[in-house]
């Protein structure tokens, strides 16, 4: 059990089980290792990945697949040597969002350095993809009526 | 920061398992030939900081505004979510 208390939820308990270790961190992030996902507002499709180790650090995670449903990407094998993957095991990909903080109808999607998250083994890691995506793909991308502009994956989908 | 000055060919090592050539020198431009173990993760040094920067500013979410992100979900198979 691990107890922290946190900038935005208060006081939190997780048990061991739900640990997610970042053997190397974020980018840039290195000593922060432990996160777990908190995903509070279930079916919304967002999650907060909370750091344990800083109460005050949190991201806003999302599947990409939910926002760009043609994002594919292909995981290096030193990527999943690092989350301890075996044949069998579940990996979920999942996107940091940046949401500026007085306009979230801005927030955009990092698809250029995924979270790659080995869900069978709690371990996890950030990825910089060597294919160049977008590093700030903007939500409002997702509508259903400008998914036809985003089929090229290498474009930079900025609509207004 | 180590200055170093190599030509065209010349190498440097760091430690025992990495080593970098500059392979060929061209105008304004380096070509560098990288051998390192394979679990390193070699990067262009402007991507590495792009993304380190996009963590940092990813770091100043509101809870506040997660519901307000919900409808860029695409609807999935089912047909309840109405579009914006």
């Amino acid at each position: 059990m691990v107890e922290i208390v946190t900038s935005r939820f208060g006081p939190l308990e997780i048990p061991d089980e739900n640990v997610l270790t970042f053997q190397a961190g974020l980018i840039g992030f290195s000593q922060h290792t432990r996160f777990s996902l908190l995903g509070g507002e279930r079916g919304l499709g967002y999650e907060w990945l909370q750091s344990l180790d800083d109460g005050k650090i949190a991201f806003v995670v999302v599947q990409p697949g939910l926002i760009k449903p043609d994002y594919h990407i292909e995981i290096q094998d030193d990527a999943l040597h690092d989350i301890e993957f075996q044949e069998g095991d579940e990996v979920v990909v999942l996107s940091i969002v940046t949401v500026p903080p007085d306009e979230p109808e801005k927030a955009t999607v990092n698809l250029q350095g995924p979270l790659v998250i080995n869900a069978t083994r709690n371990r996890g890691k950030q990825i910089i993809l060597n294919e160049s995506f977008p590093i700030r793909y903007p939500l409002h991308s997702a509508k259903p009526e400008v998914e036809q502009e985003v089929k090229n994956p290498a474009q930079t989908a900025v609509n207004t | 920061m180590l200055i170093l000055t190599r030509k065209e060919g010349e190498g440097i090592r760091l430690g025992d398992d990495i080593r970098i050539v500059l392979v060929q020198l061209r105008g304004n431009q380096v070509r560098l030939g990288i051998e390192c173990p394979k679990n390193m993760r070699v990067l262009r040094d402007e991507l590495y900081q792009a993304v380190r920067q996009e963590n940092l500013a990813a770091m100043a979410a509101d809870p506040t505004h997660v519901p307000d992100l919900t409808i860029h979900i695409l609807p999935q198979t089912s047909n309840d979510s109405s579009n914006p």
